[in-house]
């Protein structure tokens, strides 16, 4: 009896700690996934689906921390990279196209997405660039993580976050100018 | 000379093998560093990345020289264009009420949510239950199977046969098959001009 009860009260704190842990960071993910996907939908699906893997795979207590939130931003890049990749075939092919005449075609978004011309051409920058360079820069620019936390997130070195930065960089600011009114 | 150093720049292979080409040394002395150098090293001085001591060799530089602080300004330009985008995507801050529901869902319900999230691979397992379980209520219920032990009473009559002679057959009863003690009646001939 005691057992059931202490059972219950445990599971009901795990269940209180994880609500609280998602408070805690969904606002931070869903900035990060949708960043990644650029899709609103996707991006609280991804997030969704990252935070039933924490309650279900995170052995130690369900307490907000810099490792469980580095932790998050692995798993919520791995579904959104899952989440790139099962895009339907008609959609990557229109992307691809659009890649090969050289021109942006907007993605669909999801309801309530408006974008701005300078929002736009940032994405279209971005957008050119390789995932794991979107990903650095997302963290780095957006985020304002530094090198030790992106090294822990992605699992690269610092030198190797400082290097594909360095470059990243380069390319968003060539696309940039390119897209420039002369 | 922006030329060389942008050829210099390309030239520059990533670090192999956990190589740490660009990441300062504690204990190797700061040489003066050139343009290319410095270029290499601007994005990490923008964003706070360099130790105080390459930090103060590439702020000293940018103070005399143009290229790279042309190099600088593009750099704080993307930066802030990528910003300022962001804003304008209007990310949400929270999840909606349905994800947040589910999600609660999902974690006190994680084999209804497997099922969910797999509802192609649960189909199939289930159509193989219930074709498993009609092949076994068939089988057990012998449904569908001829009732061949059955025994029916019958009659033939004689008119029925052709090139028959004119007697006619008396009525053959199927034995009663519940007392098979009793003798089985042989099939008695008839002439019917000796019926009255």
């Amino acid at each position: 009896m005691n057992q059931e009860t202490g059972g219950t009260i445990s599971e009901a704190e795990k269940l209180a700690a994880f609500n609280a842990i998602v408070s805690e960071y969904e606002s931070a993910l869903l900035r990060y996934a949708a960043r990644i996907v650029q899709h609103h939908d996707a991006a609280q699906n991804i997030v969704q689906d990252a935070f039933i893997k924490l309650y279900r795979n995170w052995k130690d207590e369900l307490l907000p921390s810099a490792q469980m939130l580095s932790w998050l931003y692995r798993v919520t890049h791995n579904c959104a990279i899952d989440h790139l990749r099962h895009e339907t075939r008609s959609q990557l092919l229109h992307v691809r196209h659009a890649e090969q005449r050289d021109e942006f075609v907007p993605p669909n978004r999801g309801e309530g997405f408006i974008i701005s011309d300078d929002a736009e051409k940032a994405v279209v920058a971005l957008r050119k660039l390789t995932l794991r360079e979107q990903q650095l820069v997302v963290l780095k620019v957006y985020e304002e993580k530094s090198y030790a936390e992106i090294s822990e997130i992605t699992g690269l070195t610092t030198t190797n976050v400082g290097y594909i930065l360095h470059y990243a960089m380069k390319k968003l600011v060539a696309e940039l100018k390119k897209a420039k009114p002369a | 000379m922006k030329e060389e150093t942008e050829n210099n720049l390309n030239g520059r292979q990533p670090p192999q093998g956990g190589g740490d080409r660009r990441k300062p040394d504690p204990d190797a002395p700061v040489k003066i560093m050139q343009c290319e150098d410095i270029q290499g090293f601007l994005f990490d001085y923008i964003s706070g990345e360099l130790d105080t001591a390459r930090s103060n060799l590439v702020r000293e530089h940018l103070k005399k020289c143009p290229n790279c602080q042309a190099a600088a300004a593009e750099i704080r330009e993307a930066m802030n264009v990528l910003r300022e985008g962001s804003e304008a995507l209007g990310v949400p801050k929270r999840l909606s009420e349905d994800h947040r529901k589910h999600l609660m869902w999902a974690v006190t319900h994680p084999i209804m949510d497997w099922m969910d999230r797999h509802h192609i691979i649960t189909s199939l397992i289930l159509a193989v239950i219930v074709t498993l379980y009609i092949l076994f209520v068939l089988w057990h219920f012998d449904i569908g199977k001829r009732e061949d032990a059955k025994v029916y009473e019958i009659s033939i009559m004689k008119s029925d046969v052709t090139n028959a002679p004119l007697n006619k057959i008396e009525e053959i009863k199927s034995p009663d098959i519940t007392n098979l003690d009793e003798p089985r009646p042989e099939p008695r001939l008839i002439d019917p001009r000796s019926e009255p």
